[in-house]
């Protein structure tokens, strides 16, 4: 690779800089100066340049004018603004924040949880009661002792059954759930509720 | 300082924050001063004109949009300010006068010869065309970059680099013939 003296004595001064020449460049280089005297001249110049100008020192700027500049410029700059008001602030990370791109679907997101949480909540709150299921299911016609008499101690299904077509929805109400339905029935039909109705015995 | 505190340091600056200017200066204050001086040559020269510039610099802050470094940045401003007030203005007393000069006695020859070599140097920098001295104190004496001395002129990389070597070329054109090298 050939190359002109003006581009040799730009490759010594990045050189020396510290550019890492390439291996071309440098045998570039090396042969130039083998046939310059002139390039050869300017290299030897260019060291003694440098040295000097690394030499060149700068009178320091003390701390007492240093504070005399720093007190200048905030004596000509404006009083500090306020920060903005809230909303603007706000606006102002909303528009320019990095997560930006994800503020839309995260907020997204948290307004369907809680219109979830809502939903669920007056689904649960309007739901029918086990006792009302029960109640509506009374059969018209069943045949059971009076629910004083089993405050205590509902009789067990199996005996229940011996009497009434119980519906198998009521196989599955626990002991509360049952004497509660009991009493709605001795309410409702107190015909019913005979004593001596149901011994007790099966 | 690192670069996220110097962006958070320029972000409070835009919005009045006297701590973070504060900061900023004292970061910058030396390095700019030392940059003009070397442009002027005059040290009275040197620190109002680091004034105006920190001033232009916090005043016009709000412009400053971010696409270059906030170094690169400030540099710009303080090159344009010195450069018009070379063009103005001659520095008054361009270069520093180096005081008495020692007795000539052997102990102090190498003393000598080393301040006559800085005055000299110091003379053939400020003989150089306005902007080959500024790019030149750029590169050589601060340390930026090319892409970084082309964002403060304004020009492209190349132009920079070709600016540089002419400037190299022509301090030591006046070295020479001053018999320096």
């Amino acid at each position: 690779m050939k190359l002109s003296c003006k581009k040799i004595q730009l490759l010594m001064i990045e050189a020396h800089h510290g550019a890492a020449l390439s291996p071309q460049e440098e045998s570039a280089l090396k042969n130039h100066l083998a046939v310059c005297p002139s390039c050869r001249a300017f290299q030897q110049d260019l060291v003694r340049l440098f040295e000097e100008i690394e030499a060149d020192t700068v009178p320091p700027l003390d701390d007492g004018t240093a504070l005399e500049i720093r007190e200048a410029v905030l004596r000509s700059l404006p009083p500090g603004e306020a920060s903005p008001p809230l909303p603007d602030r706000l606006r102002g990370i909303i528009r320019n924040g990095p997560w930006r791109p994800l503020f839309v679907p995260a907020l997204t997101g948290v307004c369907g949880i809680v219109l979830g949480f809502f939903i669920t909540a007056a689904w649960l709150q309007h739901r029918p009661l086990r006792t009302e299921v029960a109640r509506r299911a009374v059969p018209s016609t069943a045949l059971v002792r009076q629910a004083s008499l089993f405050q205590e101690s509902p009789p067990p299904l199996e005996v229940l059954e011996d009497y009434v077509d119980v519906p198998d929805i009521y196989d599955s109400l626990d002991d509360t759930a049952m004497q509660a339905a009991i009493s709605q029935w001795a309410d409702e039909f107190p015909e019913v509720f005979q004593e001596g109705s149901f011994n007790g015995t099966g | 300082m690192g670069d996220k505190r110097e962006k958070r340091l320029v972000r409070l600056a835009r919005r009045g924050d006297r701590e973070a200017v504060t900061q900023l200066m004292i970061r910058y204050e030396k390095e700019i001063f030392g940059y003009i001086y070397r442009m002027t040559r005059n040290a009275e020269d040197a620190k109002d004109l680091t004034q105006d510039v920190f001033i232009k610099v916090f005043k016009n802050i709000a412009g400053f949009k971010g696409n270059s470094s906030f170094r690169t940045w400030l540099y710009r401003i303080a090159t344009h300010h010195t450069l018009n007030f070379l063009t103005r203005r001659p520095p008054s007393g361009s270069e520093q006068a180096l005081g008495s000069l020692p007795d000539p006695s052997p102990s102090s020859r190498d003393v000598l010869e080393s301040k006559e070599v800085s005055r000299h140097l110091t003379r053939a920098v400020t003989r150089l065309p306005n902007r080959q001295r500024s790019i030149l104190i750029l590169r050589a004496y601060e340390g930026l970059t090319y892409t970084e001395i082309a964002g403060v002129l304004g020009c492209s990389v190349g132009n920079c680099k070709a600016a540089y070597h002419n400037a190299i070329v022509n301090l030591r054109e006046i070295l020479k013939d001053e018999a320096i090298l």
